[in-house]
């Protein structure tokens, strides 16, 4: 089976010369869930960006699905994006004037058609069932996230880019939505999140941690104890409270959430 | 299904947006508005404004070739006053069935003394010389006969210099020649008509034994214009024949054999002018107006694309093109200039009314065709307005939604 993605040397820069990603080199299996680490600038987003067609490297090679990404027109980025690629936000990104099944249907319509009975099954998959045609703004963070992970999955998106999922929910949310990505985890999607907060990125298969644009080493410590596969695949309350008892809050205010 | 969803997202985008919006159609109905009220104007100004200036008199008067010298110089005599013969009617009448002519009078002048005063008579067509000149005002009762031979219509300044009022009788007489009129109405025009006195043609005929004969025609021609119709823009050219004043005085002139057809030259030169400047004026102010609402729609739209980066990054980000993205403005666009040109349409008919009413005292007609410019005009602004904003909005990177930009 090939990789699903695959980076080769890929550098990014932007103007005024700083160097969002220097060298890096990666390759995801499909089924394979990473976790992309690092500190705030380290050039996390960047990378996402380039998996997801959002954005073009300056030198490199990447290709998804056993596309060469390089060198597609903008339309044909488009393309692949719509077509492979689902998205989920940190800060979830609905269309305020539209509803919980409308911001669903948007996606369906760029991809192919809008169908209105398949958008309300996502939505109730993700356990919406109640809030269907609830605008954003009456909707609570998670469920805000909710929708959005139904809106990256309705068109059966062979890669989903997750860029700190639960960044803007508070835990009880956190549960939820991190319960979701397992479970799509287990139904064989191949999943790249972003995130800062080690805990979270445990529940990974694999961790790459970036710092000033470079691959490191990820630190051990983070994964003390755990044989990364399969290890935290369920989100039990073991997990919950381990996260409690190291002050996870107080650690993400320390940090900044970015 | 596709459209339909589309239709969708532009209803609730542009409900979402009411506000905001209705400001760049209020714009585009005030520039609208302008194109509708001038070109409703032009289209019934011509026939506003000739009908206006037909009520100051005939614009072609036809003479006898050889005796216009003669009659200019106007050294007293009835005799002096070349004429005509009567016969040139019946020719006229013919010519008048291809010829926009609104009506036409003849008249036989005449020195006549009532007393010791000696006053010029005029014998006419009482019926048509009032549809030749609408504006004249007559006090007491008109001749209602072409065939009359005991009534008189007396000019104002004539009568009070004869003590005449209605119902006065007055003996005519000239060259020994005398009937007794009785005068049935005082007339007032402001102009040579108040020093005269009018009888029926006939009358006037038999009294200077001049039977069948006639000094001139007053002509009124229904032409909006003196310039040639082929020079003047599609809208403004007169409807029908297309012919001016000029053409049908030359007409007239080459169908009559003996006769010669002035034009009211002054009266037409002065109709050309009003019209040039008030065309000029209107259209003006109608293209500083319409800049106005262009740059009003086009900040407005500047506005949205940049209040809507991050939602339309959103869009790029889940796969929308280029060109959906610029399709999606421009419909935008587009309703606001259909909107705006509906709306510009409606108040600028009520604008040329307002004119209409205030400077030629009468209703326009309404027409659609200023209607169908305005909404044209409408979504033009507003397609032009947003022509920049939209290749901006479809330029937005969609790597704008991940860096939270």
């Amino acid at each position: 089976m090939h990789d699903i993605i695959t980076m080769e040397n890929v550098t990014k820069m932007f103007p005024g010369g700083v160097v969002a990603l220097d060298g890096v080199s990666l390759a995801v299996q499909p089924g394979e869930w990473i976790a992309v680490m690092g500190s705030s600038g380290s050039g996390k987003t960047t990378l996402l960006n380039l998996i997801g067609c959002l954005d073009r490297a300056t030198r490199g090679r990447i290709t998804l699905d056993g596309t060469d990404i390089g060198h597609l027109t903008e339309a044909h980025l488009t393309e692949v994006r719509r077509e492979k690629v689902g998205l989920i936000f940190q800060q979830f990104h609905l269309i305020p004037y539209l509803n919980a099944v409308e911001n669903v249907m948007l996606a369906q319509y760029f991809h192919s058609l809008a169908d209105e009975a398949e958008a309300r099954e996502a939505l109730v998959r993700v356990g919406l069932v109640d809030r269907l045609h609830h605008l954003p703004s009456q909707l609570s963070g998670g469920e805000q996230q909710r929708v959005c992970i139904a809106r990256a999955l309705i068109n059966q998106p062979k890669l989903l880019l997750a860029d700190e999922p639960t960044g803007n929910l508070d835990e009880g949310n956190e549960l939820i939505v991190m319960e979701i990505l397992q479970r799509l985890h287990k139904e064989g999607h191949t999943i790249v999140m972003v995130t800062h907060d080690p805990h979270i990125g445990m529940l990974a298969d694999r961790r790459i941690e970036l710092d000033h644009g470079r691959l490191v080493p990820v630190h051990t410590h983070d994964l003390a104890g755990e044989s990364s596969a399969g290890a935290v695949r369920s989100w039990d309350p073991a997990v919950s409270d381990c996260l409690d008892s190291r002050g996870k809050m107080e650690q993400r205010s320390q940090e900044g959430i970015s | 299904m596709r459209f339909r969803f589309f239709l969708r997202l532009m209803r609730r985008s542009l409900t979402n947006r009411l506000g905001k919006w209705l400001t760049a159609v209020l714009a585009v109905a005030m520039g609208a508005s302008l194109v509708s009220a001038s070109l409703t104007l032009a289209v019934s100004m011509r026939a506003k404004m000739s009908q206006a200036l037909r009520s100051y008199g005939a614009n072609i008067l036809l003479v006898p070739a050889a005796g216009l010298a003669a009659a200019a110089g106007g050294a007293g005599g009835a005799q002096l006053f070349a004429s005509m013969s009567e016969d040139v009617l019946v020719r006229l009448a013919e010519l008048g069935r291809d010829l926009p002519l609104v009506g036409y009078a003849p008249q036989l002048y005449a020195m006549a003394e009532i007393g010791s005063h000696r006053v010029a008579l005029v014998g006419t067509w009482p019926d048509a010389i009032r549809q030749v000149n609408p504006s004249w005002r007559v006090e007491g009762g008109w001749i209602e006969d072409r065939t009359d031979a005991a009534q008189a219509i007396v000019g104002t300044s004539a009568a009070q210099k004869l003590g005449l009022t209605v119902g006065s009788p007055l003996t005519l007489s000239v060259q020994g020649r005398a009937r007794t009129f009785r005068a049935i109405g005082i007339l007032s025009t402001g102009g040579s008509e108040d020093e005269q006195v009018f009888v029926t043609l006939r009358a006037a005929q038999e009294l200077t034994g001049r039977p069948g004969q006639l000094s001139l025609i007053q002509v009124s021609a229904s032409a909006a214009d003196s310039r040639p119709a082929s020079s003047l823009r599609p809208e403004l050219r007169p409807r029908g024949s297309g012919e001016t004043v000029e053409d049908i005085a030359r007409a007239l002139e080459s169908s009559l054999p003996g006769v010669a057809a002035r034009t009211q030259l002054r009266l037409v030169m002065a109709e050309e002018r009003l019209l040039a400047r008030l065309s000029l004026l209107l259209n003006l102010v109608a293209a500083l107006v319409l800049i106005a609402s262009t740059l009003t729609v086009a900040a407005d739209m500047a506005t949205s694309v940049l209040e809507r980066t991050r939602e339309i990054g959103l869009m790029k980000a889940l796969g929308a093109s280029r060109s959906y993205v610029g399709r999606l403005f421009l419909v935008e666009a587009g309703l606001i200039g259909l909107a705006g040109g509906l709306l510009g349409g409606g108040i600028g008919l009520l604008l040329a009314q307002v004119i209409a009413r205030t400077t030629f005292g009468g209703a326009v007609p309404l027409s659609p065709l200023p209607t169908f410019a305005s909404i044209g005009v409408g979504v033009g602004v507003a397609s032009v307005a947003s022509l920049i904003p939209v290749r901006r909005a479809a330029s937005t990177r969609p790597s704008s939604v991940l860096r939270g930009e």
